[in-house]
């Protein structure tokens, strides 16, 4: 897919460059690996400063290789952003293709100082996921919740697989990438489609099967770790069956945030203002999986009761306990958000890329249109098909 | 009403001042469908008065959204807006975002913020929640690492080694008789700023400012705290947490407080990138020999009465890390700095900042800050449009010595 929003809102333009692959255990760790050695070095500029410099020249450009988990897809993600002034937007996007198709490869393999350091790299980042004790907690949850599923899979690798990869592997596997994976670009701002139509297609494609949805309603599962924290971290996983595209997926979404989008929620209103139990609680909708999940700081002497505050609200949603306000104000929420998001150019960006990824053609306006039309029946519907799955606290 | 205009950002600002001295920004933003409006405070963590126990500025900020009518947040997600608060060392600001009713939502984020209604139900219910902020951050090496270099820097009783949340046992001390006292000698309007962006009439919001804002201006000018230009107090810090590898921060402390603040702001964070940022040679040795695994977060934090620049990264050896630094502004002190690269990081400060105004959260929050260290938004572009290679040789030799640093280390 190429793609551009073009607009003159904005004093930058943007692009990001995706390749995408299935998410599987088997090749979950090549990835990162590959990105953090591609963003040191390539074939043009084959050291870090010759590379960083090159940056900086595009007058502050923003410059970003990343993995990325989207639905059951882990994608390498090349970012680039800058003032579309003297061409510095061209540039960019000439930059960005050296850093992506024209590795720095020594015999068969990767530069080997580059290949070590990125392997000692992703060691200490996959270790350092416990610095910040809120998104580990998570992670934890939807690797219990997912186990055997590809969304359970780490899209940031794993330490045991480190030490099987190899220089001439990965060049391998990376070539493969460069041949078959799908290859997406989407840029917004000023731009002409000349400025970004110069990468180079896959020669063939696989096809990427979309996420899958399991839903079968059992008995909680519960974790717990310890780690001798100051606060709690609770977090809680629903499943649902809601279509990711269409009418179920708007239902899904209204009822997480009626039940935990913001300061008007159902549960912020009556764990945090009502009940004074913590500082934060708040609801996400994994859309692609259809999933739920409620996170929160807490003691750990109030795990049990918050999780039970929380099985009574979803409940009592279901019944159709709330007030036309709580409903109003749910949506407005949604409403005000999308439309602000045409302020943003990431949001923008992000937006579009999304919505492509899962197949769903509405643009923001259908959105904001489709949010509007729903009634509370809407939400009732959507907390009678949750469940709760897996608990986990991290204390 | 004055008008200033940036050809660099490209951007227009206007300048009003109320007759009770409070102080109106305002920056329209064309096309733009989203307003934001910020009412702020010169009252942080760090002017707390003995009087009142620690923690006082952040829960008078909790508190004033309550009302007694029905909750605040609910009015303004009603009339399609948001609203949030936020408490730092220097500060307490107060702001909503809208698509829609700019007005509507304007007139209540100055009615929520006149109109402190404190309960000793309200009061007392609302120490549970602070504690579990309090203790969110305790367990965020981030935030530990940062505060413990404020005290490395300004000792342990300097303004800014204050917790701004306070401790689960100051606050429980706190009344509501402390809090209307706090509010009536600190919410004063010439202390006070109003700043709007998004696609607004200036004329238009100076008439409403005017119309809804009704603090008086205070009776006697308010001590401000004196620039602390002392030597570092201590110059490691070291403390554990549950990590994975140690976390650190060095810092420089300001010396030099004549210096005008949007030139040190300007040449410190210029000279931290010729020195450790990701295109030097520093930086590249670094990731070379395994001492970092990715760019330095550098910046230079200052106000009128404080100021460093202050650089973390993650290291399995951050004593390493400090010594290479050291030996690097040496080295640049003696070979002077390498006019090509200056003129390029200057260009890479500017464009990333032109670049972040094109939101207007960025420069509604940017230009709350700058309030309250004397500065506007063009004052601060200004500084790195004018900055010369000179002014940082000068700034290197004053300002980079006498390093502090604090460190977490996994348990």
């Amino acid at each position: 897919m190429i793609h551009i929003i073009r607009t003159r809102k904005f004093k930058s333009a943007a692009a990001v460059v995706l390749i995408r692959q299935p998410l599987t255990r088997e090749f979950a760790t090549y990835s990162p690996v590959i990105c953090d050695i591609l963003a040191h070095a390539s074939a043009k500029y084959p050291g870090i400063r010759q590379m960083r410099t090159a940056a900086e020249d595009l007058y502050g450009a923003a410059m970003n290789v990343q993995v990325v988990q989207r639905g059951e897809q882990q994608i390498l993600e090349f970012y680039f952003e800058s003032l579309t002034r003297d061409g510095n937007f061209k540039r960019g996007m000439e930059f960005l293709r050296e850093i992506i198709e024209n590795p720095l490869v020594v015999g068969n393999g990767f530069n080997r100082d580059f290949f070590e350091s990125a392997v000692s790299h992703i060691r200490n980042d996959i270790e350092g996921r416990i610095n910040n004790k809120a998104e580990y907690a998570e992670r934890r949850l939807i690797e219990e919740m997912c186990k055997g599923e590809p969304f359970g899979v780490s899209a940031d690798g794993y330490l045991e697989d480190l030490d099987k990869l190899t220089s001439p592997g990965l060049l391998g596997y990376y070539k493969k990438a460069l041949d078959t994976f799908p290859r997406d670009i989407c840029a917004i701002g000023d731009v002409d489609e000349s400025d970004i139509n110069i990468f180079a297609s896959p020669k063939r494609e696989i096809v990427i099967p979309p996420a899958s949805i399991s839903y079968k309603p059992k008995q909680p599962t519960y974790f717990t770790e310890d780690f001798n924290t100051a606060q709690g971290k609770l977090c809680m996983g629903f499943r649902s069956k809601a279509n990711p595209v269409g009418k179920d997926f708007y239902g899904l979404w209204l009822f997480n945030s009626l039940l935990g989008g913001g300061p008007n929620s159902i549960l912020f209103k009556r764990v945090r203002e009502r009940e004074s139990l913590c500082y934060y609680i708040n609801s996400v909708n994994y859309r692609a999986k259809s999933l739920v999940v409620i996170r929160c700081g807490v003691s750990a002497e109030n795990f049990e009761r918050v999780t039970n505050i929380v099985l009574e609200e979803v409940a009592a949603i279901a019944r159709g306990a709330f007030s036309p306000l709580d409903f109003q104000n749910a949506q407005s929420e949604i409403i005000k958000r999308l439309r602000a998001g045409e302020d943003y150019p990431n949001t923008l960006l992000n937006y579009y890329v999304s919505q492509y990824l899962i197949n769903d053609k509405d643009t923001l306006t259908d959105a904001i249109a489709a949010i509007s039309a729903l009634t509370p029946v809407d939400a009732i519907e959507a907390a009678a098909k949750v469940y709760l799955d897996t608990v986990y606290m991290l204390k | 009403m004055k008008t200033f205009h940036s050809d660099t950002l490209d951007e227009h600002m206007y300048y009003y001042k109320t007759k009770s001295n409070a102080s109106v920004y305002i920056f329209p933003k064309p096309g733009y469908v989203e307003k934001q409006a910020l009412v702020t405070v010169r009252y942080g963590a760090a002017d707390e008065e003995d009087r009142f126990p620690m923690g006082i500025a952040h829960f008078l900020e909790h508190k004033l959204f309550e009302d007694d009518e029905k909750p605040l947040f609910e009015r303004f997600t009603l009339l399609g807006g948001s609203v949030d608060a936020f408490t730092s060392q220097t500060q307490t600001a107060y702001y909503i975002s809208c698509v829609d009713n700019f007005f509507e939502n304007f007139r209540l984020l100055f009615k929520a913020v006149q109109t402190p209604y404190f309960t000793d139900d309200n009061v007392e219910k609302e120490k549970g929640i602070i504690a579990q902020e309090i203790n969110m951050y305790d367990d965020n090496p981030g935030w530990r690492v940062y505060m413990n270099l404020n005290r490395a820097l300004y000792g342990d009783n300097g303004a800014l080694s204050k917790n701004i949340a306070g401790t689960l046992q100051s606050i429980n001390d706190i009344t509501k008789e402390m809090l209307y006292d706090c509010y009536k000698s600190n919410y004063t309007s010439d202390e006070m700023a109003v700043i709007v962006v998004g696609d607004v009439e200036p004329e238009a919001i100076v008439e409403a400012v005017d119309e809804f804002f009704l603090l008086p201006a205070s009776a006697s000018a308010r001590t401000r705290s004196l620039p602390d230009a002392a030597p570092v107090v201590r110059n490691k810090i070291s403390s554990s947490l549950q990590v994975s590898q140690p976390i650190f921060e060095i810092g420089f402390k300001e010396r030099d407080f004549f210096t005008p603040l949007g030139l040190r702001t300007a040449t410190g964070k210029v000279l931290l990138d010729i020195i450790v940022g990701d295109s030097s040679p520093l930086y590249e040795r670094l990731i070379t020999d395994g001492l970092i695994d990715g760019p330095c977060s550098m910046d230079y934090i200052s106000g009128s009465f404080y100021g460093h620049s202050v650089l973390s990264a993650v290291s399995d050896d951050p004593m390493a890390v400090l010594s290479r630094v050291m030996s690097e502004i040496d080295n640049i002190k003696s070979n002077g700095i390498d006019p090509v690269r200056f003129e390029r990081i200057r260009r890479k400060q500017l464009g990333s900042f032109i670049r972040g105004c094109n939101s207007i959260e960025m420069m509604c929050g940017a230009a709350a800050e700058l309030f309250i260290k004397d500065m506007t938004l063009f004052d601060y572009v200004g500084a790195f449009e004018k900055l010369t290679l000179n002014d940082c040789a000068a700034r290197l030799k004053e300002h980079f010595f006498d390093p502090a640093v604090s460190i977490i280390n996994p348990l």
